[in-house]
């Protein structure tokens, strides 16, 4: 046999399951209403519950009919009169006509007009002149007051209940059932209702789960919410409270959260404070100067082809070149200047130094913070969004995070550039094997790949670094080494978000915000 | 980057060696190349966009066989004494595309592979290195009908000739007007009142440069032996540079190169006469001091000399002071003595470097706007707001019309890839709209919020724009009004310490008599109101929205 759990049960199914007073017992619904102090609504509802828990069978069903008051009814109970017991009462008093009761505004005319032809029909009035006598004194007093007692006056308590018709005399039962089915029958004070009487017995579960209720003393009436008033009046003490099932798990609340992506890169940007590295800010909108010149990417570069940048139309150049950064730069793109470079041979073009565009690179950041007096040794990082026309699919978006920096010292050489690169593998990728490949940056040189390995997705591409190249750094007032590097943090984040497409990077789902982990 | 097709057999016949795929990726690391394979032919990316010698299949056999032999071929027509072929120059083409290299190349058989090859690298050099044959544009033709000297000349636009793909004779601006080549690269040629025409002393043409070979003599098919190649621009040592590239390829494949004199009557960067191939590289040196700084390891002369042979440079002079070498002729692309160090390094090879971890003590140190974001962040999450964070680019409808605001300016691109990316936003709200709009069937009520940069039109900056720290925050709900925003904004100014006020506007994204500007100390930091519902209409939402957007400046 199954355990029973008892805080399933409602108040309404304790009180019923106790109304049996063993387990044989065979009970109606009049029963159970009468013995369990539960209205037969609150009965009917118990009942069904029960029977689909399995817990009570039904164990006679039979058809019963019962009485109950039509609207006229309710009306006539409150007045404590009908049209016939009001003629008859106002005849016994003294002379009345049937234009004086015409007047008086209890009932209207055509209710009056078919009490006294009713009466008079039925032999109880006459008329002498205008005037209505009583002829029959006995039936009179039927309408005047045993019909009032025995009938109408048994709904007093209830006006809307419904009451047995065994409940009447059997004079008044036949009374009832030819008013409410008579051709009178829509004037009926009184209407019948037909309805099924069953009994029900308690099955096995019932049965224990009776035995639980009188063994934990549940009554149902136990308190399902503490309420402060109760809490005031002391009113808890002597109640008990209703046990829950803790087997329901209501809906998940909508709660305020951060966005998963943008927490990832919080937890780098810590990691990045943690190991001193100090953070740079700059502008969406760049220059030609600071996005490329300033990196010693040649104007003819092909990464600067129009096809490779986001231009800007309104404003679309700054207001003119910045010294005197710009003039160094200028010399070392077409000569070298004092950098030992042959340069890049070719007529630098001032005009396009000031294009405005998207930043297409967060190097840019590094670029201003070497022309701003940085910190020797210094280490520092952006996390900056960059722009760049691509054919957007599943790895490629308009725009994407770039963590990047820069880290100057005299001590800065190839083998620290691996051992860097080799810290934010185990630092911030948590990823203990590495690799180094040759690379390539326009702005550096050498330039190193880091990869590393991933459980499930092998050797996979983590970033680069490379140490920034004389022609760069010296036009910009720095005379050490300065590795560059940058990781490849949208690349990171969706393997840590376990996300195949870029574009959930940015998703304007709410669905999938909320319920994003 | 450029990316070429490889047939894999012909890389391994040229490099004589057969490969299996991972152990050809490996190798083929440091030439900064990434292999992927499709069938029999190899997609290979090349990382290096200074080294156009490796965007073909010979550099990159040349460079696998020479990492590996330590052995590079010598080249020597770079050096032969004299040339007996003539390329004469109109001195109109000064201004208009004046220079010219060539050489002509015979004994080579010109298979399916080699022909592949040979258009797959004119292609690649002709579009990448020449950025679309403006700097740099390749003609190859078969050189047995070929008379010297050969006339680089201006020539009228009624000048006639068959080009490729054409029955008919045609005329110069015809070409550049109606041939489908004409018309991709007429712009190369424009305003000039000649162009560019290559005939040999018969006047036969073989071409007109940058944009098309004659049907003549410009056709090189398979079975061809005997090649002439040349390369017109307009940067004199990337001419060179190609070429040079060409004859090393060529030879490679087992062809005879012999030179080729170009003669100038303006001056040049490298004189008025040039023998091509011409040798573009210069002797580099580097102190050895310098060397082992920049690598921070202690190398020695010969691990430096053998270094740079297996990285193709010659004469390689290593001492207890200096390192010097000479370049392939066919490099271009060192300009500094760190160039020549990054080879020691990468022949060296990587993996035998330590890796040191950084050891200067420095302090980290956070920008104070993203501390304050963090900050600003965690009220609003904490006061039940989801958190978005969402593209920097969109439509300027997005921006404009759909918020019912025509004439708000936004930061505009001028050569957007859709309309989708149009321009930066300049209110983070238009964004957490398109949150709404996508999400309709949510559960209700929404409570989004967003901190992040916007891009703000400003007379004043030295650009014209200003990056801003924007917080915005809206309720989409049955009962979203304004008070209801605004008890958030006042959680805002409590836990921020700032006293503000809002100052009633007309704005057309909101309802009137239900926006104003959010005020502090006389200054204007940002917006909050009741959208009107023509814009909730404009983003097909059926319940009220009511935000604010303001400038994280606000907070003193």
């Amino acid at each position: 046999m199954p355990e029973i759990d008892l805080s399933s049960l409602h108040a309404l199914e304790i009180k019923a399951l106790r109304a049996f007073g063993s387990d044989s017992d065979t009970l109606s619904d009049g029963q159970l209403a009468e013995t369990s102090g539960l209205n037969p609504g609150q009965v009917r509802r118990a009942v069904e519950w029960l029977i689909s828990k399995g817990m009570i069978d039904i164990a006679s069903e039979s058809s019963d009919t019962s009485v109950a008051l039509t609207d006229i009814g309710k009306m006539q109970l409150e007045l404590g009169a009908s049209p016939e017991s009001a003629l008859l009462t106002k005849a016994d008093e003294g002379d009345i006509t049937l234009k004086d009761l015409q007047s008086d505004d209890r009932f209207n005319k055509g209710d009056w007009g078919s009490a006294f032809g009713g009466l008079k029909k039925e032999g109880v009035i006459d008329t002498d002149g205008p005037n209505i006598v009583i002829k029959d004194e006995g039936r009179a007093a039927f309408y005047t007051k045993t019909l009032f007692d025995d009938l109408i006056g048994k709904f007093k308590d209830d006006a809307d209940g419904e009451l047995a018709m065994a409940t009447f005399p059997e004079g008044m039962q036949t009374h009832a059932r030819e008013a409410a089915t008579g051709p009178g029958k829509s004037k009926s004070p009184v209407r019948l209702v037909e309805q099924a009487v069953r009994s029900y017995t308690l099955s096995a579960d019932g049965g224990s789960a009776r035995a639980g209720v009188l063994d934990q003393n549940l009554t149902g009436e136990e308190v399902s919410q503490l309420t402060p008033e109760m809490l005031q009046s002391g009113a808890w003490k002597g109640v008990g409270f209703r046990r829950y099932d803790l087997s329901i798990k209501p809906p998940r609340v909508q709660v305020g959260r951060h966005h998963a992506y943008r927490k990832y890169l919080d937890s780098v940007r810590r990691k990045l404070l943690s190991l001193g590295f100090e953070e740079m800010k700059g502008p969406l909108v760049e220059t030609e100067f600071w996005n490329m010149d300033a990196l010693f990417m040649p104007q003819f570069h092909a990464a600067r082809n129009i096809h490779d940048a986001y231009f800007i139309s309104e404003p679309s150049e700054s207001k003119g070149p910045e010294e005197p950064y710009f003039s160094q730069v200028a010399r070392s793109h077409r000569d070298g200047g004092d950098t030992e470079s042959r340069g890049w041979r070719y007529p630098f073009d001032p005009e396009r130094s000031r294009r405005l565009l998207m930043r297409t690179q967060g190097t840019a950041l590094s670029a201003r913070q070497m022309a701003s007096g940085p910190n020797i040794p210094g280490k520092y990082f952006a996390i900056a969004r960059c722009f760049r026309p691509d054919e957007i699919d599943a790895t490629h978006g308009a725009e994407f995070n770039q963590v990047e920096g820069i880290v100057l010292g005299d001590s800065i050489n190839f083998t620290s550039l691996l051992g860097l690169l080799k810290l934010f593998a185990l630092e911030v990728a948590e990823s203990e094997e590495v690799r180094y490949v040759p690379d390539y940056f326009p702005f550096t040189e050498p330039s190193v790949e880091l990869q590393a390995k991933h459980p499930t997705l092998g050797w996979i591409e983590l970033g680069g670094a490379g140490l920034f190249r004389p022609e760069l750094t010296h036009p910009l007032g720095i005379d050490v080494p300065v590795i560059a590097w940058g990781l490849g943090v949208d690349r990171m984040a969706m393997v840590s978000l376990g996300i195949k497409d870029i574009r959930d990077l940015f998703s304007t789902d709410l669905d999938y915000l909320r319920n994003q982990r | 980057m450029p990316t070429i097709s490889v047939i894999k057999s012909d890389l391994e016949r040229l490099a004589g060696q057969t490969y299996e795929l991972p152990e050809l990726e490996s190798a083929l690391e440091y030439a900064k190349a990434e292999v992927k394979a499709e069938g029999d032919e190899l997609r290979v990316q090349l990382k290096d966009t200074n080294r156009p010698d490796l965007w073909c299949t010979e550099g990159l056999a040349r460079a696998l066989k020479g990492y590996r032999d330590s052995a590079y071929p010598a080249y020597e027509f770079f050096a032969s004494p004299n040339a007996d072929r003539t390329i004469e120059v109109d001195p109109e083409l000064e201004h208009i595309r004046p220079f010219i290299a060539g050489f002509e190349c015979s004994g080579v058989t010109i298979d399916d592979d080699a022909l592949k090859q040979l258009i797959e690298t004119q292609e690649r050099l002709a579009d990448n290195y020449g950025r679309g044959r403006a700097s740099i544009a390749i003609g190859i033709y078969d050189a047995s009908d070929i008379v010297y000297p050969i006339r680089y000349q201006a020539e009228a636009p009624d000048s006639r000739f068959i080009p490729l793909e054409s029955e008919t004779e045609m005329s110069l601006s015809q070409i550049l007007k109606d041939h489908p080549t004409g018309q991709t690269y007429a712009h190369l040629l424009e305003g000039f009142q000649k162009y560019p025409l290559l005939r040999d002393s018969r006047d036969e043409v073989l071409s007109m440069p940058p944009v098309i070979n004659s049907a003549s003599l410009g056709r090189v098919k398979v079975g061809d032996s005997h090649l002439f190649i040349e390369a017109t621009g307009t940067v004199m040592d990337h001419v060179l540079h190609t070429i040079a590239i060409f004859a090393a390829n060529l030879a490679d494949r087992g062809g005879e190169i012999s030179p080729v004199n170009v003669v100038y009557p303006y001056d040049t960067p490298r004189g008025r006469e040039i023998r091509c191939p011409f040798d573009v590289s210069e002797p580099i040196s580097a102190g050895l001091k310098r060397i082992r700084t920049i690598a921070g390891t202690e190398l020695t002369e010969s691990d430096i000399a053998t270094a740079l042979t297996k990285m193709g440079y010659r004469n390689v002079e290593a001492d207890t002071d200096q390192v010097s070498a000479k370049p392939a002729p066919y490099r271009d692309d060192l300009l500094h003595p760190v160039d020549m160090i990054e080879d020691i390094i990468v022949g060296y090879g990587y993996d035998n470097f330590d890796a040191v971890m950084p050891r200067d003590f420095t302090i980290g140190k956070s920008a104070p706007v993203e501390d304050l974001s963090d900050k600003v962040r965690d009220l609003f999450v904490g006061s039940g707001f989801q958190e978005a964070f969402l593209p920097v680019l969109g439509s300027v409808e997005n921006q404009t019309t759909r918020m019912n605001n025509e004439d708000a300016p936004v930061v505009v691109i001028s050569n957007p890839m859709s309309e989708h990316y149009g321009c930066a936003r300049s209110s983070l709200i238009p964004g957490l709209l398109s949150v709404e709009e996508t999400s309709r069937r949510a559960p209700y009520p929404h409570n989004l919020f967003e901190v992040g940069e916007v891009a703000l039109k400003d007379d004043r900056e030295h650009y014209g724009t200003r990056t801003s720290t924007h917080l915005a925050a809206i309720v989409a709900s049955e009962e979203a009004n304004l008070s209801g925003i605004q008890s958030f904004l006042e959680a805002l100014a409590y836990y921020f310490k700032f006293e503000y006020e809002v100052r009633a506007i007309d704005h057309p994204t909101y309802l009137s008599g239900r926006v104003g500007e959010i005020v502090r100390d006389g200054k204007t930091y940002g917006l909050i109101g009741e959208l009107h519902p023509q814009v909730l209409d404009n983003w097909g939402l059926a319940v009220p929205v009511s935000v604010f957007e303001v400038d994280l400046a606000i907070v003193p």
